[in-house]
């Protein structure tokens, strides 16, 4: 009954956000400024604030509350930026997103196995997209953004049965399930920082929302998913695990 | 809260201030400064007690890890209330002393164990800047999810895995907005703990029979901090004059 519902749901959101995407984005272009000016600058600042407004705070909210006219209508809602966490990071445990991290997001959008909720923002101009992250940045309150986290080199041999045991062993198995469907016997009792319920990833269906190749995988193990229960296991584990551990899941959202 | 007669005659708790629950944002007082020696200094030591309704608690059922966590529900640990009445995990604070007594180590590092799936201990204090040690006992998966919690919001500090026994994670507490700690695990849903933090070293936690003692207290007008997981704030202002003892015996709600 409430799958039923929610899948209702998300349908009509889907409609809502393509359609709200492309007014808004449509809207968006002749804002914009042609440079390839980096440096954040005044200029910059009310460039970003303007797109801001015009693409982001219907669901963000003006203030980056996460609060915006359709916030309503997202399980999970759309992100608060003045909490100061983001989900999909690149940086150390604990540190603040890169710019890049943010880009990424604004680019791709966020799509996982439970549907799309952030668009992809394709058109804007690099500095459009810096412009838009400054905004964010400032919304978070941290001063600088986090450095890349420089990411161990992969191993050269994958060892699946290693990767299955650890899967086992380190407990993923109780939310991801078995088969890695999302479907562990703790899936439906899972709630995000909101107290609001999110599902774990459907490996399966071969969207994650952090991005499903390895390296992106590794990420989300070693540091965690901000905001939900998806803890990091970079403290307690090792980063050949971490890698043989990305390797298996990857290839589950492969097959 | 409740201020009985004689804590007013022997508090001298000047005015009471509103109350309200839910956490507030934690004003950053002006550098504390330790001294050494402090004139005429005074405590202030008290009972607290609960005359509220009944809460009610959420119970979850132990669906895994049976050999450790057991059987049938479990609950958190919400609140501790002795066949008296009196009330423990209170958290006692007084706010606004610029320069008093110094700091004792125990304050800086805190420890929390996770044993037979609960977190131990459920309220601690700890000094703002301080570390916390978290350590797993259990021979099984355990994350330790954190948040900062403020203006009735709370923000993740951090969220580690400790799949085994053993695991001894060291955390930093740095709090962008608030001064209070909260721990779950979203492994097993009734593990709650908390961590209050305080910029000076006047504060205390209520036993399980209620009481609490805040010595080394120099002469002065403070505010008056009562704080719980389940009931939340409280404050009032209070004078302490010099070579006082204060004993406060009040209930809550």
């Amino acid at each position: 009954m409430h799958s039923h519902r929610r899948n209702r749901t998300r349908l009509r959101l889907r409609k809502i956000i393509y359609l709200a995407g492309s007014i808004l984005l449509g809207s968006s272009i002749s804002l914009s400024a042609q440079t390839d000016d980096n440096a954040i600058t005044p200029e910059l600042t009310r460039l970003g604030k303007q797109l801001y407004t015009a693409n982001c705070a219907i669901c963000h909210g003006p203030d980056g509350m996460g609060d915006g006219v359709l916030a309503n209508e997202f399980v999970p809602r759309p992100r608060n930026f003045t909490i100061g966490n983001f989900k999909f990071n690149s940086s150390e445990i604990g540190e603040p997103p890169t710019r890049a991290d943010l880009i990424k997001t604004i680019e791709r959008g966020i799509e996982g196995s439970s549907g799309r909720s952030m668009p992809a923002f394709t058109d804007f101009t690099s500095s459009e997209k810096i412009a838009l992250a400054e905004i964010i940045r400032q919304f978070a309150e941290f001063d600088a953004y986090g450095a890349p986290f420089d990411i161990p080199r992969k191993p050269r041999r994958t060892d699946r049965r290693k990767g299955r045991a650890l899967y086992t062993s380190l407990g993923c198995v109780a939310c991801h399930g078995e088969t890695g469907q999302g479907d562990g016997e703790l899936a439906s009792g899972l709630e995000d920082e909101n107290s609001e319920p999110i599902q774990p990833a459907n490996f399966v269906s071969g969207k994650l929302k952090g991005g499903s190749n390895a390296t992106d995988i590794w990420l989300r193990i070693y540091g965690g998913v901000n905001g939900t229960p998806m803890p990091s296991f970079g403290q307690n584990v090792s980063a050949s695990d971490i890698w043989q551990l990305a390797f298996y899941i990857e290839s589950i959202a492969k097959n | 809260m409740l201020l009985n007669r004689r804590q007013t005659v022997l508090g001298g708790v000047s005015a009471l201030a509103s109350f309200s629950l839910g956490s507030h944002a934690y004003a950053q007082a002006t550098a504390y400064q330790e001294i050494d020696r402090i004139p005429n200094a005074s405590t202030v030591k008290g009972r607290l007690s609960y005359n509220g309704p009944e809460i009610e608690v959420r119970e979850y059922q132990v669906s895994k890890d049976h050999a450790i966590c057991g059987t049938g529900t479990r609950a958190p640990t919400a609140l501790r209330v002795s066949d008296e009445g009196y009330l423990g995990d209170c958290v006692v604070e007084i706010r606004g002393v610029s320069a008093g007594k110094p700091w004792q180590d125990v304050f800086s590092n805190g420890k929390i164990y996770q044993i037979d799936c609960s977190f131990q201990p459920y309220v601690q204090i700890l000094r703002h800047s301080a570390f916390v040690e978290v350590i797993n006992y259990d021979e099984l998966f355990h994350n330790i999810h954190a948040y900062e919690m403020f203006n009735g919001v709370r923000r993740q500090m951090f969220n580690f895995a400790q799949p085994k026994a053993g695991d001894v994670d060291r955390i930093d507490l740095k709090f962008r907005r608030g001064n209070t700690l909260m721990i779950d695990c979203n492994a097993h849903n009734w593990m709650e703990a908390y961590v209050y933090t305080s910029v000076t070293p006047y504060f205390a936690v209520t036993s399980l029979d209620g009481n609490f003692e805040i010595p080394e207290i120099p002469s002065g007008n403070y505010e008056l901090i009562v704080w719980h997981p389940v009931l939340g704030r409280k404050s009032a202002n209070i004078s302490v004059a010099p070579n006082d003892e204060l004993n406060l015996t009040f209930a809550i709600s």
